[in-house]
């Protein structure tokens, strides 16, 4: 039974692995932190796998472990900013590739509860309720932190090209 | 603004994922499981580290081999892809005691669409084991007692080392084949291999007889000659004893596993075809037949 909990918790790794890892990235902004959070992860979901009580929910539950590792890592280490190196990520050729990195490091100036929604919503592409599940937190929070999050960076943005 | 904050989803698309993806997953899934086996045993400290070292050590030689194919998958195939028997480490411990200290790593078998025949594998591993340590226990006694009544003094007794250990040879849904060997340092003669191969509808353990057919002393005998005469023509000085069969025939006992390409390999201990130094002597006789 046990061993069955753990084989379906691996293939469901197995299926995923790669949506992990981007949003791991999301967070912790370099490949080295990234591979971190998920082998931590990994290693303290395996630990906890027996408290699970529905399996259903495997991957939910999972998304939260990992979140939680990645903010336990950035509160850990305030002092430290990490730079992104996103760039060596992204393939040259993309469409609009300098106009969407920018963007993307200007969400990463936002304050984290702000940066963390927008990049689920808009990087992640999760739904409203996904991200409620997710981060156990009341849909309307979800949507006022986007609204607000979205009213701040534009301000960002617009003071930018206004200069 | 949302038509672009939109787009960042290409980013997430495009992100690449790192190569090492896999490995850090494979490691921290080995990670938990062998502590899992070492906290039931309550081993010291040091053990835990020099078993994540040693298995992240075999993890490697395998990613060399399969880097290609998923952590899942690889993990799987370190001793067997699923549906498959897997040998793994059901106890792990060490010993010391006024004659003799050592380690030993018990394997049990995994084999989850027949578990009658792994409780069955699994009692011949562990009488097995029993008996080696006990013998062994019984050997290091007589050499202590012989080692004080020469003139040995208590304080100059240096004890033997032990290690039992195993190693899968061969695993897929049909077959099993594996190793359980003890090593000693200050006595080497005293090393034993043992080799099981089971098959795992049945649970019996397999002969030589079963794999070559009833003429398998004659087509073992005739293999293991021509092979012999091979390695001498390249190696003048390493002598065998190709009339070994005159004294100690192939018998159906004979001793032998299948290595991981489905070969039948005929071991001979030390000593026993070749002279010591040159080590255990194992021989391809055949392959198995699917």
């Amino acid at each position: 039974m046990k061993n069955q909990l753990e084989e379906q918790f691996i293939s469901m790794l197995e299926k995923h692995k790669n949506d992990f890892y981007k949003l791991a990235y999301s967070y912790v902004k370099t490949e080295a932190n990234a591979l971190d959070m998920i082998g931590e992860a990994t290693y303290n979901a395996l630990n906890a796998l027996p408290t699970l009580c529905e399996s259903k929910y495997m991957k939910t539950w999972f998304y939260r472990i990992l979140i939680n590792t990645c903010k336990q890592f950035l509160r850990k280490n305030k002092k430290i900013v990490y730079a992104s190196d996103l760039l060596e990520h992204i393939p040259t050729d993309m469409e609009d590739r300098d106009e969407l990195l920018d963007l993307y490091e200007a969400v990463h100036r936002l304050a984290p509860k702000y940066r963390e929604v927008i990049l689920l919503k808009y990087f992640k592409q999760m739904t409203i309720d996904e991200i409620s599940t997710v981060l156990k937190r009341n849909p309307n929070t979800i949507k006022s932190c986007l609204r607000r999050g979205i009213a701040k960076l534009q301000e960002m943005i617009g003071g930018i090209k206004n200069e | 603004m949302n038509k672009k904050l939109n787009d960042l989803n290409k980013l997430y698309e495009h992100l690449e994922v790192s190569p090492k993806l896999d490995d850090v997953l494979r490691e921290a899934i080995l990670q938990k499981r062998n502590r899992k086996v070492i906290y039931m045993q309550k081993t010291k400290k040091v053990l835990k580290v020099v078993g994540t070292i040693a298995a992240s050590l075999a993890i490697s030689v395998t990613i060399a081999a399969n880097s290609s194919i998923s952590f899942a998958q690889a993990l799987y195939d370190i001793p067997g892809v699923q549906g498959f028997a897997r040998l793994v480490t059901f106890r792990n411990y060490t010993f010391e005691n006024e004659t003799s200290k050592g380690s030993v790593n018990t394997p049990a078998v995994e084999f989850d669409s027949n578990t009658s025949v792994q409780d069955k594998i699994n009692a011949i591993i562990e009488e097995k084991v029993n008996a080696v340590i006990a013998e062994q226990a019984k050997l290091d006694d007589e050499y202590k007692k012989a080692f004080l009544e020469t003139g040995g003094k208590e304080s100059e007794y240096r004890k033997i080392e032990t290690t039992v250990d195993y190693k899968t040879r061969y695993s897929d849904n049909k077959l099993l084949s594996f190793e359980i060997y003890k090593y000693q340092t200050l006595a080497s003669a005293y090393n034993e291999n043992f080799y099981y191969s089971f098959d795992l509808e049945t649970g019996a353990q397999l002969t030589l007889k079963d794999l070559l057919g009833d003429n398998f002393a004659q087509i073992a005998t005739e293999k293991i000659v021509g092979e012999m005469e091979a390695r001498m023509e390249k190696k003048p000085d390493e002598v065998y004893d190709t009339k070994f069969y005159d004294y100690k025939p192939i018998d159906e006992n004979h001793s032998f596993y299948i290595n991981k390409d489905g070969n039948i390999v005929v071991a001979f201990a030390k000593y026993e075809v070749a002279a010591g130094y040159m080590g255990i002597q194992e021989f391809v006789v055949g392959h198995i037949t699917k």
